[in-house]
Formats: C-alpha cells, structure tokens, sequence
C-alpha cells in the first residue's frame, strides 16, 4: 500500500509493506506523493517543485524516473497496473485531460465535453476510472472508460 | 453504522496509540488494520447510457479509443479512485450535506463504507478486495486523517 503524509516542510511518500513503512521522496522535490502501485511494486505518484509544479514519476526497482507528459504545465501520475499503463492528469490553467501511458507512448483524453478530467486509476483489462468536471458550474462526477477492442 | 463489528474496530482504535506509528509519522496518528465489513447500507448506481468517444479531439499520442459511462453516486459529487481486475470501482461521494462517504461500486450495487463518525474515504481495491482509504473523525477537526484496510466481504 502506498500514500502520503504531510509535514511543514511538505508532502512526503510512504510505502507500507510487510508491516514496514519507507518513505518516499523524490529526490531534489519540494514534495512527493505516492498514489498508485502494482503487483510488481512499481510505484507512481506526483512530486512538486518549489514552485509547486508537479510532475509525474513512476517508482521501479528501486529508482525514481520522471514521466514528462508531452505539453503538459502540470502534471501527475494517478494509477498503475500489472502491465505497467500509467493514468494520471495533464493540465493548464484552462484545460485539464486525463493521460495514459502505454507502450511507451501518451494518450490525452477528455470525458465527453468536459472542461477537467483526471484519470485515477487502471485495471490489467485497460479499464480506467477517473473524474470530470461537467461544463459551467458542476460538481465533478466520476467516469468509467472502457477500451473499445 | 454499516460496520459489521464496532467491537473489532475498537479494538483497532486501540492501535492508533502504537508509539512506533506515532514516532515514525512525527505526531501524526495513523492506523492500519485488517477487519471484515459487512457492507449493510446500499443503493443502486446511477449510471447513464454509454457514450462512445474517439480521443482524435484532443492533442492524442497512438490511436485508441473508449467507452466512457459517467459514474455518478450520491447527490454531489462523485471520485472513483480505483478498480479492480474485476471491474470493482472504490471511491468517495458527497451527498447534499456536503458529508463524504466511501463507496464500493460492484456488479452495479453502490455500497456506502463509513467508519463510525467520520468522513471516509477509499482509495484503493485490489483482486482480493481488500480496501484502501483513510477517515478522518469528525469529532475533532484538529485530527489528523488516518488511514485504514479493510475487506470487501
């Protein structure tokens, strides 16, 4: 199990496992946060900068690696799965789009019409779950997509 | 209280006092525990007609495409956060009172998680159903959130 915990100094990462905690920090970040990991232990999750930008990373072998989402100001990795596709968000101050990260290659999308979408979490069948905000003054509800074969 | 067992949960309460948690977390409290919901307290999901959508709109890298269904549980808003292999979706709701609850979405059944007075939500399920989430005691705002697991039974 993965997550994170707050300090005054900032947002550190922790993995729980066998009953141990180990503490996650991205390094050079002002903060970490660890919000997905498989099977396999690979870890993702969002580290920010000074200037409170953040960046996707994903966690393997005991390695930090940056996953710089092509045209993205901000953003992070949400969800792993045994395959290795990552979901996360992609935004600028107008526009928000949910990625993933599969076969080396990213995928913006956007759930039908909406102005923010941010992609939480994959399963091993491709099925992504994640939230939108509908036009206009809505609260942000939650989507399923599905790959069509 | 749709939790099977206040006794075992009390005794896991217990454990939010471990000093070893406490000092590793630098006063924060945290609690992680293995307990059995029974999941009592459930509606049916509102779900709309799915909609099929071509990512060839927006700035798209390789060729995909998806099915998405809105996901849309209680009054307010909605945030699936995980799902498992076998199409089980965990997330947190808030209803019209601006009060949040976790939810277990399984074979088209909501199942609201609420650990006894407090705002809970999940965060993660895995194939073996076991939950991920935290609550935070809304008997005191000056509580930190804790985290909890437990199993979807």
């Amino acid at each position: 199990m993965v997550g994170s915990y707050y300090l005054e100094s900032g947002y550190q990462g922790f993995l729980y496992q066998g009953g141990i905690f180990t503490t996650l920090s991205f390094p050079g970040a002002a903060g970490t946060l660890a919000e997905g990991i498989n099977n396999q232990g690979q870890i993702v999750g969002v580290w920010y900068d000074s200037n409170l930008t953040d960046y996707p990373f994903l966690y393997s072998d005991g390695q930090f690696q940056q996953l710089p989402v092509p045209g993205c100001e901000n953003s992070g990795a949400f969800g792993i799965n045994n395959h290795g596709d990552i979901v996360g968000f992609c935004s600028d101050p107008e526009l928000g789009l949910g990625f993933l990260y599969q076969n080396g290659a990213f995928l913006l999308f956007s759930f039908p019409g909406a102005t923010n979408t941010l992609a939480f979490g994959i399963n091993d069948s491709g099925q992504i779950v994640g939230q939108y905000y509908p036009p206009g003054v809505g609260e942000p509800q939650g989507f399923l997509a599905t790959p069509v074969p | 209280m749709p939790l099977a067992s206040p006794e075992m949960f009390g005794q896991n309460l217990g454990r939010m006092a471990s000093k070893s948690y406490k000092t590793i977390f630098g006063g924060a409290v945290l609690v992680v525990f293995s307990a059995s919901f029974v999941l009592a307290q459930g509606s049916a999901a509102t779900a709309g007609a799915p909609i099929a959508f071509s990512c060839g709109s927006v700035a798209a890298i390789g060729a995909s495409e998806f099915t998405f269904v809105p996901i849309v549980v209680g009054a307010d808003a909605t945030e699936p956060r995980g799902i498992n292999n076998a199409g089980v979706i965990v997330g947190s709701y808030t209803n019209a009172f601006d009060s949040n609850y976790g939810f277990v979405l399984r074979n088209g059944v909501v199942t609201t998680i609420e650990l006894p007075n407090s705002i809970t939500q999940i965060a993660g399920i895995n194939s073996s159903l076991e939950l991920a989430g935290d609550y935070l005691p809304s008997n005191g705002r000056d509580n930190p959130k804790a985290l909890f697991s437990g199993t979807d039974t």
